[in-house]
């Protein structure tokens, strides 16, 4: 009987990973991939910290992060790394998904660097879809209401 | 948490759609042109009958006017 208690035990003991809260001096660093369906902008990429907007909330992403599956907003992606300047990319949505072993894949539908986009059109789209959320049916609404979204999120990230 | 295109009878699907043709939308001229060739869908329909090739129906749900 107490053979076996040892036996048991012994697996234990070799552990040596131990789930702590994520702290900035932590060794590791997040590995980060952020793809659209059309193209991989970031493979396998090393972060020490990946600021993004989700449903839940805003998030800041450190390596030893828990692993998370969430849902993000239209909103800014920023990548902050040891070696190269922040990253930002402005993404319309889709989901991150935080693995146990630090990588941290970022799938969105559309996504640009903030340079990409214009700041005189997101204006004028702002001014049409808030015309349209009081107009038409119901699903022309909502769907106006969704842009509106995507658009004032834009407006907010984009430098003037 | 429900969200509100989801009551609306949205689903994620539509609702990650739109948000990513606004997205589109607003981009510079550049960008724009190579993005927006991802929005281009669209059916060719024929019906066939006793046989014979019937007249050419062109479904485009994007609505982009393409020159086909």
């Amino acid at each position: 009987m107490f053979r076996h208690t040892l036996r048991a035990a012994r697996p234990l003991a070799r552990t040596s990973a131990v789930r702590a809260y994520a702290t900035e001096a932590s060794a590791n660093r997040l590995r980060v991939n952020l793809v659209v369906p059309h193209q991989a902008y970031l493979k396998q990429v090393e972060a020490t910290q990946v600021n993004l907007s989700s449903t839940e909330g805003d998030m800041g992403i450190l390596a030893e992060h828990v692993p998370t599956i969430a849902q993000l907003k239209p909103g800014v992606i920023e990548i902050f790394s040891a070696t190269e300047k922040p990253q930002k990319f402005f993404a319309s949505g889709g989901f991150a998904i935080i693995n146990p072993d630090s990588t941290l894949n970022i799938n969105a539908v559309e996504a640009f660097a903030l340079e990409d986009f214009d700041g005189e059109a997101v204006r004028r789209a702002i001014e049409d879809a808030t015309r349209r959320t009081n107009t038409g049916s119901e699903e022309e609404r909502v769907i106006a209401k969704i842009e509106l979204e995507t658009y004032e999120a834009i407006a907010a990230a984009v430098p003037k | 948490m429900s969200f509100f295109w989801r009551e609306a009878g949205l689903t994620y699907l539509q609702y990650a759609n739109v948000s990513a043709k606004a997205l589109r939308n607003v981009l510079k001229d550049q960008a724009k042109a190579v993005a927006i060739r991802r929005e281009e869908q669209f059916a060719k329909v024929q019906v066939w009958k006793d046989g014979k090739q019937g007249d050419t129906r062109v479904i485009d749900a994007s609505g982009n006017k393409l020159n086909l």
